[in-house]
């Protein structure tokens, strides 16, 4: 018996939404997370797609497909801001690397007799 | 003896270092959960060991280093201010939503059907009195409707105004904060931990108003930007934000609701470079979207065309028709229709507020006969029945019907509803992954955040391909229900 298409819609957004916490925390293991989550949800789809019961429930499924459509914007969002974030880390770490600090002044050379205690 | 005392004062200077590490850890386990605190690092200095120049060696408390990267509370006040600005929106569209009803329970969709059935019921019966004067009811009610529409925008724009005028209050009080703890901080030594956490949660509490941009001084205090652009805040100085309503130079309409402006200290309008936060919102939803519908110097507002292009094409109709034929004999005239409805016609952005049935009009005097050739005795009230599915483009608002017409604006403003729901849904998130950002990078030094970043290059080598499964998912989710169930 074919699954139901809201229930698998719901499945492949529960995927999606698992991609969004991987990218809410959007550290490079988190990232690899994103995109296995994108992976399954991708096959999922691509799988019910074909095999779902579409003839009862349309209501719930186009509930669940503008849900999922909701997620994947979120999602695209998210690896959008993760991705500038990171691109301005770099920017800034390569002018540090550079001799120079974020505001063009000459950055300072580590003090090799600094040891630091944190907490 | 000398090498013992050395010790002890090397021992005790390492003492006192360590004891100065300690308090520094303390602060941090007890500020964990202060807003806008980040944490502190005490750095301990190695002295050189020279006995020839008398140096004990040991070591010697540094300078006490902050984790708060400006990079990273840069990043979390642009998604306060994205939140603030969608949450804002959410709150102002879904009372606009409400003005325009189409469940067909209230309001314009309902009078114009009701009208309508009017016209179709005095088409059946001409001359009767009770068919004419349910068409003066009908007409009254969707001319209150379209009041009661134009009346509830006009709050609308009143409460904009009193929010607007609130939040310039709010963003000058917490600018006024954020100047107060920059004399504090002027005045001490820059490294007041606690006074730093109250700017930068000040700041932070600010990005939800307006988009601001922060720079650090030398001397611990903020100098705050709004936009990058124009002072909010420089050291001890503070530079407060105007609200007033203004009507543009040379209007198109005179006497047309006026628009909000927000000038800086100076008096210059920097109205355009609020694009975000609560305040961007707010002027978005008061300069734009109110304008749209009720107008303003440069637009008529599309309630009142739709309004007016109604009113006029039944006037039209019935101005065009007779309420009694001539003589037989030609001695006596015929008797030519009069106008249903009346509005300001001075005023192209007061129609919909001013839109009424004639005071003077009786239900004797609707028009029915259609003067033709041929004549026809109900012809006026078949023309207007026939308005609800209109045939021809004279009939028509914008190449459709007037219902469909009040539907489009409907549905125009719920989707801004929609839009700004999920424009809310998306910087909540935003705004946690740029807390968790932030939150990675207090605490640990740059040159661990370097070897991050060989790790974060390689994860967003992969980010083109995500995108990629990103929009694939998108279409294949947009194609999803399209076979034998759309």
């Amino acid at each position: 018996m074919p699954a139901d298409a809201a229930a698998g819609l719901a499945a492949v957004c529960a995927e999606v939404e698992d991609a969004c916490r991987s990218l809410a925390v959007a550290t490079p293991a988190a990232l690899a997370d994103c995109e296995n989550a994108l992976g399954r949800a991708t096959g999922e789809l691509r799988r019910g797609h074909a095999t779902w019961d579409w003839k009862s429930g349309v209501g719930a499924a186009r509930a669940e497909r503008t849900r999922l459509q909701t997620r994947i914007r979120v999602a695209e969002r998210l690896l959008s801001s993760a991705y500038r974030y990171h691109e301005g880390w770099l920017r800034i770490l390569s002018t540090m690397a550079g001799g120079y600090s974020a505001r063009g002044t000459a950055s300072g050379l580590p003090d090799v007799r600094r040891i630091s205690l944190e907490g | 003896m000398s090498g013992i005392v050395s010790s002890l004062y090397v021992q005790a200077g390492a003492l006192s270092a360590f004891g100065q590490a300690i308090s520094v850890i303390q602060a941090n386990v007890a500020n964990a959960s202060t807003p806008g605190y980040a944490s502190q690092t005490q750095t301990l200095e190695a002295l050189p060991e020279d006995i020839a120049l008398g140096s004990r060696g040991g070591v010697m408390a540094g300078q006490v280093v902050s984790s708060r990267d400006q990079y990273a509370e840069q990043a979390v006040r642009n998604q306060q201010t994205a939140l603030g600005g969608s949450t804002q929106s959410v709150n102002s569209l879904t009372n606009l939503g409400s003005l325009f009803d189409i469940t067909g329970t209230s309001g314009i969709s309902t009078a114009l059907s009701s009208l309508y059935q009017s016209f179709s019921a005095w088409a059946q019966t001409p001359s009767d009195s009770t068919a004419r004067q349910g068409v003066l009811a009908a007409a009254g009610s969707l001319a209150t409707a379209f009041q009661q529409t134009a009346s509830g925008l006009t709050s609308a724009a009143v409460t904009a105004n009193e929010q607007l005028q609130q939040t310039v209050s709010q963003v000058n009080t917490l600018v006024g904060q954020i100047q107060q703890l920059n004399t504090l901080a002027a005045g001490g030594n820059g490294q007041d931990a606690g006074l730093d956490a109250q700017l930068n949660a000040a700041i932070e509490n600010l990005s939800q108003y307006v988009p601001v941009t922060a720079t650090e001084q030398p001397d611990g205090t903020y100098t705050v930007m709004l936009n990058g652009q124009t002072p909010l805040v420089s050291g001890s100085q503070q530079f407060a934000l105007n609200f007033d309503q203004y009507q543009p130079a040379n209007p198109t309409y005179q006497n047309a609701p006026p628009l909000a402006r927000i000038t800086d200290a100076d008096g210059n309008d920097i109205t355009s470079d609020i694009t975000g936060g609560q305040l961007g919102a707010l002027l978005n939803f008061r300069n734009t979207v109110l304008p749209s519908y009720m107008g303003d110097a440069n637009q008529a507002g599309s309630l009142n065309t739709l309004a007016q292009q109604f009113a006029d094409t039944v006037n039209g109709i019935l101005t065009a028709g007779n309420i009694s034929d001539a003589s037989a004999d030609g001695t006596v005239p015929a008797v030519p229709g009069v106008p249903l409805f009346t509005y300001d016609t001075t005023n192209a952005t007061n129609v919909a507020a001013s839109l009424s049935v004639s005071s003077t009009i009786t239900p004797d005097q609707l028009a029915a006969i259609s003067p033709g050739p041929p004549e026809v005795s109900n012809g006026i009230p078949l023309a207007l029945t026939q308005l609800e599915n209109p045939q021809s483009a004279a009939d028509q608002y914008n190449g459709e019907s007037y219902t469909a017409a009040f539907g489009d604006l409907a549905s125009q403003a719920g989707n801004l509803v929609n839009q700004a729901t999920e424009d809310q849904q998306v910087a909540q998130s935003a705004l946690t992954q740029a807390q968790n950002l932030r939150q990675q990078v207090s605490g640990v030094d740059l040159d661990e955040q370097a070897a991050n970043l060989v790790e974060y290059q390689r994860a967003y080598e992969a980010n083109a391909e995500m995108l990629t499964v990103l929009n694939q998912l998108m279409q294949d989710t947009i194609n999803i229900l399209e076979p034998g169930t759309a």
